[in-house]
């Protein structure tokens, strides 16, 4: 009887066991926070024992702030420079490695994707070494192969220059890791599409245009909103790579740097709080635009 | 029953119960009556020795922790933001002076450090110390920390490179002289197809030899009294020779990489050839540079622009500052003593770094009247005793970070103009417009926070 | 001969790529006076490699016991986050109940939000809770991924109901239906989330930088960064090249075990998400 009775219990509850200790680190750890961080961005703060309601004024500050201008622009300029160069480049490789006889394929893919195990840290560290004026491995390179150029290309201190490094070490964390999620999509366009297009006389390139790219849609989406949003949070990159500062001129800043170099620098926690609903605004506006964009294109 | 969640969930259950078990037994080293904080390498070296010989003598055990230079500042400021004490707050800090001034922000009775002043001069050690050192870690007067060192300032050179272009680079009074022989040598070294071989290491974004030379000339960018001289025309003149030195046909820098490493590399190989040099430097120098530079080298003090300028200035500096929290703190000046004033403490420092001790009467020694033979047998420790004695004062305050952020935007401004007019037409009159208007801006924020006791804005960019 | 030129360019690509990983493997073997002097290794002077960066590393540093560190925190937010996902996947996969539709609008809501805005608040609840310093203050924040959980929801859609009804019948609890039943079916996926989680978690840095503050417990990526520190200071570069070989280490060795399931799990996951 007693038994029936837990049998039935816990049929009944079962999905409210499955899902409450999810739901109980969801409210702690991400529920409340960012209640509180909405809270926090109203005041201004020196310790957690000490804060002043401000009202508005955190947020009118970082309008005018010129540092804080710097930091979205130069996030901005990652963004777009970097989406614009990996997706291709990605897409590029897994095209070429999808052909039908290539040799090494298994070694081919390792080799792209090895460089995405390496996390941020330790990119920014070894980076660190390989961009040396002079003895880096990038800036010898560059010298025997572009003599003009030389060795001597400084990397981390010209300003012009900060954020370019940051791109190339970008690149090879991850253009082999969109490079997978291509090479799996294509293999997943239908051969016999292919070979109609190929019956019906249309060319390599407008079979990649009208097979392959359709093909590939709900990959490109997928890699253009993660990869916007990771590049929105860029900060260990620069941050290490720039010895814990800003950047030549501050040319290196970004806006999550920005963010901790107030809240844990300067140590205001209601001020970091005020740049970080920045950001979800800027980053939940792309998202919008992005899915805007994706439904008029799918309209013609 | 099979593990349905995979083997990797299963494997790494396993390692978090190893590594966990690992983890908590653990057991913290037996606790120590004092704390110390440091973050240079060298620092964490020499003390050590030392700090036995301490317990040895007083029977206070001392815990020596190294961390980096800035998690030391933001942990600090965690630790004092939340009145912090017990086991994770030190009691005794070794502060860079590039991380003090925030801590400068409150009001005097709430600084983070304990007051000095009053034990210094009852120690009878105020006297002894040079006077001019007291000056980063002063606030309205009171003196929060121990100076650790001088940290004079000279050039070293390639003396064998520069001869052979038949240069004579030490006879330099001026900087404009300075840098005429500097093109001499390039001009020299380009003719005999060395085309990459720069003169010196000069920075063309970072401040630090831009605020040396402003400082020759007695200029903080902010003064004890929070005055803001960054508009004086002394700035702009500065300024304008600076950026034509690292950019445009007159360049005579480059710049190498992280650490010292690097230069060392780059002057053995003669693609720096002279470099600005306070005392730290030089036993970097040693370590990255061996026996390939030795007796190649020769020191000098910095040219001046004006004979009234000092023929030196400072870079970085290290203080030790006890904290409030502290429950030890005659134990904790008692290890002071030890290690700053302490003669065979001193001595062990030498024998890792070629620093310079602040104690004045220390330099009698008979140790820093030696010929060095790294630099050709030149009295390398006497000429920096020399110098010692004519730093001008530099001074720290909560702006003093943010002042020069300023300052590198007016100067990538400045080498950016020099860069695409391939000349110095009018330079030093933008610069005074740039100046201005950063002087200006500037002011505004230090207005905006000044009054209130927590006005995180200002330092939050560091440079 | 056009074939031949193609992969000529693919495998020099390739090179390109896997080049920095060389460079990484001799720098670890160079002594100081050595770490600029030659690109590589001196070759032809096997008597100049030497071992000491690593001894260093391991005799200086708390090395042994960062890596400790990072394997437990890695290890155990993996498998939380995987268990407490699956569960929780299951459930909005397979069952209706109460709250559910105003739960995942939530979630939803949470997702594109940047976790960087809630550091400030969570560190002053750390504060708070007296968690500074403590793992628990990294693990339990990192069990929660909505993303994990909408990836196993979709999964977990697939397994068909006739199952379910039939391990009910034969009078499996609900627990054991997801054990038994449902996670076999979504297996590949989990090798794919685990790697990415476990990578994740390995290469994690802004929250623990802001957590952990004493070195002794520090994770990899935190001491590795505090041993590079101020121009002016001595940066100890063979040993830090060292550290973050050993460093990678793992994760590769991992991604080698899972190789296959990773990639099939990851492709799948993407072409639905």
């Amino acid at each position: 009887m007693i038994r029936q009775k837990l049998w039935a219990l816990q049929s009944r509850y079962a999905p409210y066991f499955f899902v409450s200790p999810f739901i109980a680190l969801f409210s702690v750890f991400m529920v409340y926070p960012l209640c509180r961080s909405l809270v926090l961005s109203l005041y201004k703060a020196a310790s957690p024992r000490s804060m002043k309601f401000v009202g508005l004024d955190n947020y009118r500050f970082l309008l005018r702030d010129w540092a804080f201008r710097g930091a979205v622009i130069n996030t901005f300029y990652f963004a777009i420079v970097f989406m614009s160069l990996q997706i291709p480049l990605s897409l590029a490789l897994a095209v070429a490695l999808n052909g039908r006889r290539v040799y090494g394929r298994m070694f081919l893919r390792f080799a792209f994707f090895s460089s995405h195990l390496v996390g941020n840290v330790f990119v920014a560290i070894i980076f660190s070494m390989m961009l040396t004026p002079r003895h880096g491995l990038i800036n010898k390179a560059i010298g025997a192969v572009f003599p003009f150029i030389g060795t001597e290309t400084q990397w981390t201190a010209k300003p012009l220059l900060a954020m370019p490094a940051i791109v190339m070490a970008s690149l090879w964390l991850s253009v082999g890791y969109g490079m997978i999620y291509f090479l799996a999509a294509l293999q997943g366009v239908d051969r016999e599409l292919y070979d109609a297009a190929e019956m019906d006389g249309a060319g390599r390139w407008d079979r990649f245009r009208h097979v392959t790219l359709p093909g590939l849609k709900p990959v490109l989406r997928f890699l253009v909103l993660v990869g916007l949003i990771g590049a929105f949070q860029l900060f260990e990159l620069p941050f290490v790579l720039f010895g814990q500062t800003a950047g030549p001129a501050g040319y290196g800043s970004t806006i999550v740097m920005y963010l901790y170099f107030m809240g844990f620098d300067a140590g205001d926690a209601g001020f970091a709080s005020a740049v970080g609903w920045v950001l979800v605004l800027i980053i939940l506006l792309i998202s919008l635009l992005q899915l805007r964009g994706l439904r008029a294109g799918r309209d013609d | 029953m099979s593990f349905h969640l995979g083997k990797p969930i299963l494997v790494m259950l396993i390692l978090t119960a190893v590594t966990g078990a690992a983890v908590i037994s653990r057991r913290d080293p037996p606790a120590k009556r004092l704390t110390l904080w440091v973050f240079a390498d060298s620092h964490f070296t020499t003390y050590q020795p030392a700090l036995t010989a301490f317990e040895k003598k007083t029977g206070v055990t001392v815990d020596l922790q190294i961390v980096q230079v800035h998690a030391m500042g933001r942990r600090l400021q965690a630790a004092f933001a939340d009145g912090l004490t017990g086991p994770g707050v030190p009691d005794l800090v070794e502060m860079e002076v590039g991380q003090v001034g925030k801590f400068f922000r409150p009001p005097l009775p709430e600084v983070g450090f304990e007051p000095m002043t009053a034990l210094l001069k009852k120690s009878g050690w105020y006297d002894q110390i040079v006077e001019s050192r007291y000056a980063p870690w002063t606030k309205q007067g009171e003196i929060f920390g121990v100076p650790h060192d001088v940290h004079p300032v000279g050039i070293t050179y390639r003396d064998d490179l520069f001869r052979q272009a038949g240069i004579d680079l030490s006879g330099a009074q001026t900087w404009p002289q300075f840098q005429r022989r500097c093109l001499q040598f390039q001009q020299y070294w380009a003719a005999h197809g060395y085309k990459t071989r720069h003169a010196m290491e000069l920075y063309s974004t970072r401040i630090d030899l831009l605020t040396i030379m402003l400082l020759q000339r007695g200029i903080n960018l902010i003064d004890d009294h929070h005055r803001i001289h960054l508009a004086d025309p002394k700035v702009a003149q500065v300024m304008a020779f600076y950026a034509q030195c690292v950019a445009g046909p007159q360049r005579i820098g480059s710049e190498s990489g992280e650490g010292d490493g690097p230069l060392a590399r780059d002057l053995l190989e003669g693609n720096l050839c002279a470099f600005f040099t306070p005392d730290w430097r030089i036993g970097l120098l040693k370590e990255y540079g061996g026996d390939a530079l030795s007796g190649r080298l020769r020191f000098m003090p910095l040219p001046r622009f004006d004979p009234t300028d000092a023929p030196t200035a400072t870079w970085g500096g290290t203080m030790i500052a006890i904290l409030r929290s502290s429950t030890h703190k005659e134990e904790a000046w008692k290890l002071i003593e030890h290690l700053y004033f302490d003669r065979a403490g001193v001595e062990a420092r030498r024998t890792f770094t070629q620093i310079l001790p602040p104690v004045k009467s220390m330099w009698q020694d008979p140790s820093y009247h030696q010929p060095d033979d790294y630099y050709g047998g030149q009295h390398v420790d006497e000429m920096l005793i020399e110098l010692a004695g004519q730093i001008p004062p530099r001074f720290v305050t909560p702006a003093s970070n943010i002042a020069g952020v300023y300052l590198q935007m007016v100067l990538t401004k400045a080498a950016r103009r020099v860069e695409r007019r391939q000349g110095t037409d009018g330079l030093e009159v933008a610069c005074q417009g740039w100046l201005d208007t950063a002087a200006a801006d500037l002011a505004d924020r230090m207005k905006q926070w000044e009054f209130e006791e927590d006005s995180p804005k200002a330092s939050a960019v560091t440079p | 001969m056009r074939r031949f030129f193609y992969h000529l360019a693919l495998f020099s690509l390739a090179l390109i790529s896997l080049t920095p990983f060389a460079w990484l493997v001799c720098a670890t073997f160079k002594s100081k006076d050595d770490f600029f002097a030659y690109t590589f290794l001196p070759w032809n002077q096997p008597g100049r490699w030497t071992l000491s960066n690593y001894r260093f590393l391991f005799q200086h540093y708390p090395f042994a016991g960062w890596l400790i560190n990072s394997v437990f925190v890695s290890c155990a937010q993996t498998v939380i986050v995987v268990t407490l996902s699956s569960l929780a996947g299951f459930a909005l996969a397979k069952y209706e109940f109460r709250f559910k539709k105003s739960l995942l609008i939530v979630m939803l809501t949470t997702m594109l939000i940047p976790y960087q805005v809630m550091l400030p608040s969570m560190q002053l609840m750390m504060y708070r809770l007296g968690w500074i310093n403590s793992y628990a203050a990294i693990i339990l924040p990192g069990a929660v991924s909505v993303f994990g959980i909408f990836l196993f929801m979709q999964a977990m859609k697939l397994v068909p109901d006739e199952l379910l009804h039939a391990g009910r019948v034969d009078g499996c609890s609900e627990f054991r239906l997801w054990w038994e039943i449902a996670l076999p079916i979504v297996r590949p996926m989990i090798g794919a989330y685990t790697l990415l989680n476990f990578m994740a978690n390995w290469n994690s840095f802004l929250w623990p930088q802001i957590i952990l503050q004493n070195e002794r417990k520090y994770t990899l990526p935190i001491g590795l960064t505090n041993m590079m520190s101020l121009p002016e200071f001595q940066t100890p570069y063979g040993v830090l090249m060292a550290g973050t070989l050993l460093s990678i280490l793992p994760v590769v060795i991992l991604f080698f075990i899972m190789q296959r399931d990773f990639i099939a799990g990851l492709a799948s996951g993407a072409v639905k998400g």
